[in-house]
């Protein structure tokens, strides 16, 4: 038997595996010698111990108890071990810069032990002792190899491009992970978007979404069609199983009805999709905002000349259409001190330094002056008429010019009333900003706006809703927030302010908000 | 005994450059000097050539000079400017006379690239260990103990250390504001692992213009010209020990075009590296902007890889060049 467990503990060990606590026999004992519980340790995290026993599965503070038997860890000698599974794009350069800063900000030194590309580990240890702290597996595949090796229970932390499915999400919950879809099992790490690119010298500089997807389906396939040159059109595009390109799917093709054209080259990484877009002149290709290479990206033209710069701004406010979060999964159960620690650390100002140092989109709350808002307050002019009269206008900017507006955002899910998950996360976000004093004698004002459907009056009083209602949530998440700290009012102006055109779905989409204004 | 042999190699050196060298680019100074000097008995200070042997029995027992009065004037009337040395007979030499004193002296040279002039007369051929802000090297001296190597600056308040292998070091601080011009990063490693940065600038494939490694190295010329980056190799000698780095720069604040300058780090699998891990550290900017040096361990390929590369795209960040 003994042989036998050897020869186990080998093989985990020779292929790089981490190993969670073997079977073993142990026997926890309380301090005063009174209780003891003997089973089978399934493991140890550092502080608790988890035991399958006579009663089932318990969880045992080890500061409470005393170990002994064969299975019993070194408690002296304890590291912390989790692994990080997923999404390529976040795993390559944003977590392990995460990784470094933490341990940078916790006295700790790292080394990096790379097995190639996809598989590495970083090891933390104290720089003063010398101490190993903390093992961390990274192996990268992409958001569903991640999802996959979460629901087969091998990964701590997922890193994903999208949204986890509700398919997933129920999955994950029959596997004993916990609900996916609570706040408390996702965080977004940082923010990202889908960008159009082409070479240098393409001399498109704008596209439209429904041009986007009619190319990608093969119905468009010259550049004069678009008002390029003579040439055909080259696709480049992402493997499926990425996140991304799922998101592309589902924000893009399926928008606008279309299937995906056969005839597109697939790439296993952003980085390989701009360097062929990049060297072809007649090449188009869907990467993300944080990897544009030395390809040039494309604005998204909306059909009433509105048009979508993807900028680090744009991407907060999520004013660009195609913004996407970039989340981080952790399934239902305890996980070790450093782990929980490092968590802790992905929502410091820190963190949202190093995300942008590494060309990603922090999630720092910005003020936007009304001067930089020029462009919206012209579509406002410029889309004015019978519904939205100038007294309507005036009232808006009196209501705005003395105020600036915060990068943060509340939008909603398509055909629904729920937010959206980085406007989730932007609930906790400003709850946390409340409760800190951040606004202490301030006013921030939740404007809300709605699309062009409809009559101008009734979406007045929708978007009021939605105000109230994101106002109501910010409260109910400001836990420590006292009454006297913020005012926190509402305001509405229906669709008075729109930021795209409402001939689309996505455009309507953008159009329904709720903005926060301090005063 | 290793002390006896490197001198007497020493001495000899000397001896030749005092003969051949010295006398034919120097010789018309040499002979206005000595007609304008009052002809005097002074054996010791006259005679410009020496021979190998009393030259070594010299240094080895220094004898105090005959007549050491108006040594300093007769030579200053000799020539314009001198300054007499300012050499006590208390300190120890070298075998070639020199004292012993180890000194390091930064200069900056264009292209914020520094020139390190290492001296100790009295350690020849021995190992020195280079470091400036994490970036390390060994060199070794050369016969007359000294080391000379043009390196990147890789901060503007550049500081550099040198170290003897009895611990004894020696530091010169050279300031080079124009290291903001330029983006460096770096990879380091000891004994033969023989890591190489390949960089990819602005959209380059392998084998192109623009593919800049260790066997297309480019030039620091070129660099101020803005036709773009080039490899620094540091660490000239290899033994077990040997500690190599390279540096990878481009002219950032020259270069009027903006993308992406791809960087990826290989090490060939060799009989010597295959199954093996290599200790290693890479050098790039941090996220306040200073150089930051970060422990590697890399895990080698099994043996029937020999011949591959394993190539690693993510150990250094690309360099994103951007305009202002």
């Amino acid at each position: 038997m003994k042989f036998f467990r050897a020869a186990v503990f080998a093989a985990l060990f020779l292929t790089g595996m981490l190993v969670p606590a073997l079977a073993q026999d142990v026997t926890l004992t309380s301090r005063d010698g009174k209780v003891s519980v003997s089973g089978t340790l399934l493991s140890f995290d550092g502080e608790f111990f988890r035991v399958d026993s006579l009663y089932g599965v318990l969880t045992l503070d080890g500061t409470g108890v005393t170990c002994a038997g064969i299975g019993c860890p070194n408690l002296e000698s304890f590291v912390a071990e989790f692994s990080i599974a997923g999404a390529r794009s976040m795993g390559a350069v944003l977590l392990p810069t995460l990784v470094e800063m933490f341990a940078e900000q916790s006295g700790m030194r790292v080394k990096r032990i790379v097995q190639d590309d996809r598989q590495y580990t970083y090891v933390l240890r104290l720089a003063e002792t010398g101490k190993d702290v903390a093992r961390i597996a990274f192996r990268m595949s992409n958001t569903d190899g991640g999802i996959a090796e979460m629901l087969d229970g091998d990964a701590d932390m997922v890193l994903a491009t999208r949204e986890i499915t509700a398919a997933e999400a129920k999955t994950a919950y029959k596997a004993g992970l916990g609900d996916m879809k609570r706040a408390a099992r996702s965080r977004i790490v940082g923010l990202d978007g889908l960008v159009p690119v082409v070479a240098q010298n393409n001399p498109v500089a704008a596209i439209s979404l429904m041009d986007l997807a009619r190319i990608f389906a093969g119905d468009i396939t010259n550049w004069q069609d678009i008002g390029g040159p003579d040439a055909p059109i080259f696709l480049h595009h992402l493997s499926a199983d990425t996140g991304l390109a799922q998101q592309f799917e589902t924000d893009v093709m399926q928008t606008e009805k279309r299937v995906l054209a056969a005839t597109i080259k697939r790439h296993a990484t952003a980085v390989e999709v701009v360097d062929a877009v990049a060297r072809d002149p007649f090449a188009i290709g869907i990467t993300r905002f944080s990897e544009i290479g030395n390809a040039k990206m494309l604005a998204l033209r909306g059909t009433c000349g509105m048009a979508f710069t993807p900028t680090r701004r744009a991407l907060k406010t999520e004013d660009y259409p195609l913004a996407t979060p970039l989340f981080l999964y952790t399934p239902a159960r305890r996980l070790p001190k450093a782990a929980r620690e490092f968590l802790t650390f992905l929502r410091s100002p820190a963190a949202q330094r190093a995300v942008r140092h590494v060309g990603f989109v922090d999630q720092d709350v910005t003020q936007i002056g009304i001067d930089d808002q020029g462009k919206r307050f012209a579509n406002a002019i410029a889309s004015a008429g019978d519904e939205v009269n100038l007294a309507d206008l005036q009232s808006m900017i009196d209501t705005l010019r003395p105020a600036s507006r915060l990068t943060l955002t509340f939008r909603f899910n398509t055909g629904s009333s729920s937010l959206d998950a980085q406007s989730r996360s932007n609930v906790v976000l400003l709850a946390r900003l409340l409760e800190a004093g951040a606004y202490d004698g301030r006013e921030l004002m939740f404007v809300g706006f709605s699309d062009g459907d409809g009559a101008a009056s009734g979406n007045r009083v929708i978007s009021q809703r939605r105000a109230r209602a994101v106002r109501a949530a910010v409260k109910l998440a400001a836990t420590t927030l006292k009454p006297d700290q913020a005012t926190l009012s509402t305001k509405a102006f229906g669709e008075a302010l729109p930021m795209a055109c409402d001939d689309t779905e996505w455009g309507r989409q953008v159009n329904r908000r709720v903005e926060v204004w301090i005063k | 005994m290793l002390i006896k042999k490197s001198y007497k190699t020493a001495a000899s050196t000397f001896a030749i450059v005092v003969t051949t060298g010295f006398v034919m680019q120097n010789g018309d100074a040499l002979a206005s000097r000595f007609a304008t000097a009052e002809p005097q008995a002074q054996p010791s200070q006259d005679a410009p050539v020496r021979t190998t042997q009393n030259l070594a029995s010299e240094v080895a027992n220094p004898a105090p000079l005959a007549d050491k009065s108006g040594f300093a004037d007769r030579v200053n009337s000799s020539e314009q400017n001198y300054t007499p040395p300012n050499i006590s007979l208390d300190q120890e030499f070298s075998a070639l006379g020199l004292t012993c004193d180890v000194t390091l002296d930064a200069t900056k040279s264009a292209g914020a690239m520094v020139t390190l002039e290492f001296k100790a007369p009295c350690h020849v051929n021995e190992v020195v260990t280079i470091n400036h802000q994490g970036l390390r090297f060994t060199s070794v001296t050369s016969e007359i103990g000294h080391i000379t190597v043009q390196m990147p600056a890789l901060v503007a308040a550049a500081s550099f250390k040198a170290t003897l292998i009895d611990g004894n070091t020696v530091s010169a601080i050279v300031n080079v504001p124009e290291v903001s011009d330029y983006d460096r990063v770096a990879v380091q490693w000891t004994g033969d692992s023989g890591l190489r940065i390949h960089a990819l600038e602005l959209g380059a494939d392998y084998g192109e213009r623009g593919h800049v490694w260790a066997k297309s190295p480019q030039t620091v010329a070129a660099a101020l010209q803005a036709r773009g980056g080039y490899i620094t190799a540091l660490g000239n000698i290899d033994f077990p020990g040997a500690k190599h780095a390279e540096v990878y720069t481009f002219p950032s604040g020259q270069v009027q075009k903006t993308g992406v300058v791809r960087l990826r780090v290989e090490a060939e699998v060799t009989a010597k590296t295959c199954s093996k891990e290599i200790e290693a550290q890479a050098l790039q900017n941090g996220v306040d902007g200073v150089i930051s040096v970060s422990d590697l361990t890399l895990s080698m390929p099994t043996c029937d890889a020999i011949g591959d590369f394993l190539v690693l795209n993510n150990l250094l960040r690309d360099l994103k060049i951007a305009q202002n």
